[in-house]
């Protein structure tokens, strides 16, 4: 074996630590979220969805939003997170209107939450087994779409709405889609 | 990972025994092996692979255990690096022989070994680089993975025919000559007989009697049943070095447990329905029945417990199992209980879902045919293993 | 059976899992989720054992109990009833999530070092050792040579 060779395994050692190492400061420093899964429909077009009111027989319809800013949150009565960001999203519809996807619920436990922790929503839809918000890409509530005029989905947030994050990526971008 | 390279460690001490080569080669194997039990531990313990609901991902810990692992590891493999050749040996082996076969093991292995290794880690150092975020699961280890290991059977087979040094060649393929009529006869049988064929399934099953050809061919050569004195063969199989037959048993059992998997891979039946009790169904060639879907209490638990029969042709009871969904108060936890009944033509397996007396409940039935060949088939390698250990008093160096 | 085995069982049965028959088995299905076309359903399964379930550990969507592996096998054989092709419902996906939903890592720019790496560093080896092997003939025959 010549020398070089004997060297290989100490150099493959050296780069999976730095590997390593880089991406274990990167979780440290917060930069690297390892439970975001790269929802890559941001910057996209919000899909055209025709989905069923709430209460009623009406339908809600996202294309009858195009050029006007507007936000979606998804929740439901049995997620714990979304009853924190009640007030968050409170604040959010006095920027822009906020739809509501009520997230496969039992209706009366869904109008019961929304007594207890305020309907802040400008329109509410029922996606009672998922298949709207499935198109959204949704796969952990509460989450919360912010859309341009021109339908573009300009943020989206997995996880409760703090203020920190009205001050922070998602004000930002309900500024960009306001200012538009 | 570890135990493959583990594998070729245990293949490459052979070769250092008997014919004073690789040695530092198996060094750094044995290196190697110690080195990734500790790097697997770092990857599950560290945060470091993403996953949603990652357990204790605390980076600050993984810092730690990295910190460790540059120590633990690093100080052998550069001590390796630098002094690696103060081994010296002389190979005089030929392209075929038993050297090259045992290299061919120790390659294949290793490769696979980094085969999972880049598909494990690659994710990360993707994103460490450009930030996008891949899966490497299944799919990538059956392309690239599974070959690898194919190729490596086909060798085991051979391997123990040729001599060391030089090896006949020729005489070893007409050796294999039976086994491989075997191997044909086999593949033609499971194109007729098995009704949604696949190159694959006749493949594995090929590649199985393969290897159980090469055993047998070897136990044939060995005691020498090929020449004259029949009597004087038995008598020398029964003289084989246990080491011999330790070899011959660890192939034998991976022949066996390779069958057990192409069983329960390919040849599995799956039923899933919805049955009120009194309804008869069918898995495969298994008749199960549903008797009854009655609460019981345990004694931490509460469990919804169905009792299934199992039937025969004409319909009388063979066994009864029970598949329950118990709920743990105190944790909060529910869990299913399968209900298995194991033989050694295959598993009876049951599984209660959800469901109600009105809507009926979900019931997920199975035939897997060969499964219990997969323990029994790991329980015979490591017999050999134990076999292979026993040195006896003469020990020769060829 | 200690754990070494019992790895080495399990990652066996995985590699051997070649060819997805019908016989694999998934435990989070329920009957009413099935189609009624069985080659129909049998492509739902080969397709959802192809794609991760993304809120859970380590799993397909066909393995996984989650709400949202369901809401995907759902949706998966809507579009196949549909008549959307396997390519087409695969783009949809990627598109929302990304790559990082595919189980079998496509090859793009980013991912041909992944696919190539295991075989070319198994031509590397094979490499290696013919070389050292010739080396090794050559010193060889340079000894017998100085002997004589």
């Amino acid at each position: 074996m010549t020398r070089w060779m004997r060297f290989l395994p100490l150099a493959v050692f050296i780069a999976i630590v730095a590997v390593a190492y880089v991406m274990l400061s990167a979780s440290s420093e917060g930069t690297r979220d390892t439970k975001a899964i790269g929802f890559s429909m941001t910057n996209a077009p919000v899909p055209d969805l025709t989905l069923p009111k709430f209460e009623g027989n009406g339908t809600i319809a996202l294309a009858d939003y195009q050029g006007k800013a507007y936000a979606i949150n998804i929740f439901a009565s049995w997620c714990g997170p979304c009853k924190l960001e009640a007030s968050s999203i409170e604040v959010m519809s006095e920027a822009l209107p906020v739809i509501g996807i009520n997230y496969r619920d039992n209706p009366e436990d869904a109008a019961l939450f929304l007594e207890q922790f305020g309907n802040p929503y400008q329109a509410l839809a029922r996606d009672l087994e998922g298949n709207y918000s499935i198109q959204l890409g949704v796969h952990g509530l509460p989450e919360t779409f912010i859309i341009a005029p021109d339908g573009m989905i300009l943020h989206h947030q997995q996880g409760p709405v703090f203020a920190s994050d009205l001050k922070g990526k998602l004000g930002q971008a309900i500024e960009r889609a306001l200012g538009s | 990972m570890p135990w493959l390279v583990a594998t070729a460690l245990i293949h490459s001490v052979i070769v250092v025994v008997k014919s004073d080569t690789f040695k530092t080669w198996t060094v750094l194997l044995a290196i190697l092996g110690f080195a990734l039990s500790l790097l697997g531990t770092f990857i599950v313990r560290s945060g470091l692979l993403t996953s949603v609901h990652s357990f204790a991902s605390d980076p600050a810990r993984g810092m730690v255990i990295l910190a460790m692992l540059v120590v633990s590891i690093g100080a052998p493999l550069l001590l390796f690096a630098l002094r690696g050749d103060r081994l010296t040996s002389k190979d005089q082996s030929r392209l075929i022989s038993r050297e090259t076969a045992l290299v061919a093991n120790n390659l294949l292995l290793v490769v696979a070994t980094a085969t999972v290794l880049i598909g494990t880690l690659y994710p990360l150092a993707l994103e460490a680089w450009n930030g996008a975020r891949i899966s490497v699961g299944a799919p990538f280890y059956n392309a690239t993975f599974a070959p690898m290991m194919g190729f490596m059977v086909v060798i085991m087979a051979v391997a123990p025919l040729m001599a060391w040094r030089i090896a006949d060649g020729r005489q070893v393929i007409i050796r294999m000559f039976p086994a491989l009529g075997l191997v044909a006869l086999t593949m033609i049988l499971s194109i007729l007989i098995i009704d949604d064929f696949s190159m694959t399934a006749a493949a594995t099953l090929g590649l199985a009697f393969w290897l159980i050809g090469g055993v047998v061919t070897d136990l044939i050569m060995t005691a020498g049943f090929h020449r004259q004195d029949r009597a004087l063969a038995w008598r020398r199989l029964v003289g084989i070095p246990l080491s011999r037959w330790g070899m011959n048993l660890a192939h034998l059992g991976t022949a066996v447990f390779i069958l057990g998997a192409a069983g329960a891979s390919f040849f599995e039946s799956e039923t899933i329905e919805r049955a009120f009790p009194g309804d008869v169904l069918t898995a495969g060639n298994k008749t199960y029945r549903l008797e009854s879907v009655m609460p019981i209490e345990g004694p931490n638990y509460s469990s919804t417990a169905a009792t299934i029969s199992l039937l025969d042709e004409q319909g009388a009871v063979i066994d009864t199992i029970i598949s329950e969904i118990r709920f743990y108060p105190v944790s909060g936890t529910t869990t299913t209980e399968a209900a298995i009944r194991p033989r050694l033509s295959g598993d009876a397996y049951a599984v209660l879902g959800d469901g109600d007396a009105e809507r009926g409940y979900t019931l997920r039935l199975y035939d897997k045919p060969l499964v219990s060949w997969i323990w029994g088939g790991a329980s015979l390698m490591a017999l050999g293993g134990l076999l292979a250990m026993a040195r006896g008093q003469k020990e020769k160096t060829s | 059976m200690s754990r070494i085995w019992r790895v080495k069982i399990i990652t066996f049965i995985a590699v051997l899992m070649l060819a997805m028959q019908s016989g694999s088995p998934s435990f989070a299905l329920t009957p009413e989720e099935r189609l009624d076309d069985p080659r129909l359903e049998q492509r739902a399964r080969d397709l959802s054992l192809q794609l991760r379930c993304l809120v859970c550990q380590n799993q397909s969507i066909d393995d996984s109990d989650a709400p949202f592996a369901q809401d995907l096998r759902r949706l998966i054989r809507r579009d196949i009833e549909a008549g959307k092709s396997d390519d087409d419902i695969i783009a949809f996906l990627r598109q929302r999530y990304g790559d990082y939903v595919l189980l079998n890592p496509p090859l793009t720019s980013s991912t041909y070092l992944l696919w190539i790496a295991p075989f070319a560093i198994l031509g590397l080896g094979i490499g290696i050792v013919f070389l050292s092997r010739r080396k090794q003939h050559h010193e060889d025959e340079a000894d017998e040579r100085k002997d004589q």
